[in-house]
């Protein structure tokens, strides 16, 4: 105690301690500027998904309204569950391909695993969940003991677990008991399950960012070195973040069946890369260190609403696709801007 | 020399293959002394305190914590003994803000398992204010907005906060101009005027004669002796460094007065 002794002696003798102003929140206290420097990153996505809205709204009747918010996040689920993952990933500076196999996988499991209902259905559902988890943590541990490249090692993860849901499930099909496909349809208030597990999900986030792991996730983003040398359990760190993107991706994929009520072992590749672009849109910068669930949650929308938007201008479908590219590096573009905004806010 | 040093290397030696990085190297710091490491390029100085830090395991000889043999296989053993280290590129985190970067790795928790910000809050400010660190207005900026200075400042509070008793800086002053090093060489000075080890690397001898009691001389590898700064003339240290000139060879009347 010899130090903590020393320095509280001396600003009692010097400075008594004053209560510091406002520090009884609990979150850190931002004011002015530094606050518009941090929320910038956040509002590029949200603009651009409320600028969708708008556009949608003066084609369609009754886009605001609730049930449109239950269709739009019943449609968006599956994705954001899958970039809640990829989002964690990508803050540590890596990324994950091999939520492709594990959704897929997911799906041919419980397409054949859960059976009538009753308690096989709780136990393979657990357990389905579980092997995400533990396929997430394999990830983690080639890229944080092993020290392989994170792209190398979840796209061979990915064609794994892959052959495994083939394994499983040879084509499209399988059944899912009528008693797990309700829990979806359930609705209180006139909300709608599917946004419950969003508000879940969106609590899980407020508190996983202040979590000693959430913080050791970014300083690793950020450097990690200087996260090691600080005293991070880096290895640690890094394996709970692939495994915690394992999980997301079986649950999303444990919610997809309730939308389609079948398995199939190739569904899960269509969230590789529409996940990393929910992410990016979002304002998280494939760098690492930057960004959080906020922008991906809007940016996981942005996609849904755009191939809504095409259908409702009555243009040819192709036309998704391409807006959907030229989004995305228009998001790019004004993150790197508001980052570089920000920057200069923070010298101030 | 004190009779029981807080860390204390005895014989120490490490190899990287072929390269005998330290060969039997001695080396000591005492409480309420700033002990100077000084050399050459490639003499040993940084892997000397990555083996202190537990980052480079020594091959031969022994570590002594207040007289005890300890060994210390990473820099959460350095820390849990009370030693840090100030790297030279400070090791903070651009992307979190000064408290975040302050407990990084020793985070405080709430029951929820959530960092107790208010309270690391308020300790990171009595800390800055106990080592009269005056230029950063508020813990919560981003450490990315800061300057040299007030970086060098946050990682050496970093480094003071944990109840420490060595404290290992590693060319603080390189990337700074004359004000801001003034600040840190003031910084190092209270330092150990609260009653820690302070070991100061740097090429900087005009720095090192202003704050630090004792010098070691490191020379490819091996130490050439060690000095008391009052005792001792800046060209001794420079034929130390150069020529390996040991402090015995003093005694022969071979150095300036």
């Amino acid at each position: 105690m010899s130090m903590q002794a020393g320095t509280e002696s001396v600003s009692e003798l010097d400075l008594p301690p004053v209560a510091a102003p406002g520090s009884a929140g609990r979150g850190p206290r931002l004011t002015g500027g530094r606050l518009v420097a941090r929320a910038a990153p956040l509002a590029v996505p949200w603009l651009m998904l409320a600028a969708l809205i708008a556009a949608y709204s003066s084609l369609q009747e009754g886009v605001l309204s609730r049930e449109q918010l239950n269709l739009w996040t019943a449609a968006t689920l599956t994705l954001l569950l899958v970039a809640a993952g990829q989002t964690i990933v990508i803050l540590l500076g890596g990324i994950d391909l091999s939520v492709g196999g594990i959704v897929s996988l997911s799906t041919a499991l419980a397409a054949t695993q859960l059976g009538t209902g009753g308690s096989r259905l709780i136990g393979w559902a657990a357990l389905i969940a579980l092997l995400g988890f533990a396929a997430g943590a394999v990830n983690g541990f080639l890229v944080a003991r092993l020290r392989l490249q994170p792209f190398i090692v979840t796209l061979a993860t990915w064609s794994i677990w892959s052959g495994v849901a083939l394994w499983v499930l040879p084509t499209e099909g399988g059944t899912v008991p009528e008693s797990y496909l309700s829990w979806v349809n359930r609705e209180a208030l006139g909300i709608g399950a599917p946004v419950a597990v969003l508000l879940a999900l969106v609590a899980f986030w407020i508190w996983f960012k202040r979590t000693p792991l959430g913080t050791g996730i970014r300083a690793i983003g950020s450097s990690e070195n200087s996260a090691y040398l600080s005293g991070v359990p880096t290895s640690l760190t890094v394996t709970a973040a692939y495994a915690l993107s394992g999980l997301f991706a079986a649950l999303a994929g444990l919610f997809l069946v309730t939308q389609t009520a079948s398995g199939s072992p190739t569904v899960g590749n269509d969230f590789i890369l529409n996940s990393v672009a929910a992410v990016v849109i979002g304002g998280t910068s494939l760098f690492g260190g930057r960004g959080g669930l906020g922008g991906t949650i809007a940016g996981a929308f942005v996609l849904t609403v755009i191939g809504d938007l095409i259908f409702a201008l009555d243009i040819s479908s192709f036309w998704t696709p391409i807006t959907t590219g030229v989004l995305l590096i228009l998001a790019v573009l004004a993150n790197s801007l508001t980052e570089l905004y920000a920057r200069r806010r923070a010298r101030r | 020399m004190t009779d029981s040093p807080i860390l204390a290397l005895r014989g120490v030696s490490k190899s990287f293959g072929q390269v005998h990085a330290l060969s039997q190297v001695d080396f000591h710091a005492d409480a309420g002394e700033v002990m100077a490491l000084v050399g050459d390029n490639g003499a040993g100085k940084s892997t000397l305190i990555k083996s202190i830090a537990g980052i480079h395991p020594i091959d031969e000889g022994e570590i002594l914590f207040e007289g005890r043999p300890v060994s210390i296989g990473g820099p959460k053993d350095a820390g849990r003994l009370g030693i840090e280290v100030v790297y030279q590129d400070l090791a903070l985190c651009d992307n979190l803000d000064v408290v975040q970067n302050m407990y990084l790795g020793r985070e405080l928790r709430d029951r929820l398992w959530r960092l107790d910000e208010a309270t690391m809050e308020q300790r990171t400010r009595e800390t800055l204010r106990g080592l009269s660190v005056t230029t950063i207005r508020t813990p919560r900026q981003l450490v990315a907005g800061l300057s040299g200075g007030q970086r060098q400042s946050v990682a050496v509070a970093r480094a003071v906060m944990w109840n420490s008793r060595v404290v290992i800086l590693d060319e603080p002053t390189a990337a700074l101009g004359v004000a801001q090093t003034r600040q840190v060489l003031d910084l190092v000075r209270r330092l150990a005027e609260q009653g820690l080890a302070v070991v100061l690397i740097s090429h900087n001898l005009h720095d090192i004669f202003e704050v630090a009691d004792r010098i070691t001389v490191l020379r490819l590898g091996r130490s050439v002796g060690e000095y008391a700064v009052a005792e001792t003339t800046q060209q001794e240290i420079v034929q130390a460094i150069t020529a390996g000139i040991p402090a015995a060879a003093r005694s022969n009347g071979e150095a300036p007065v």
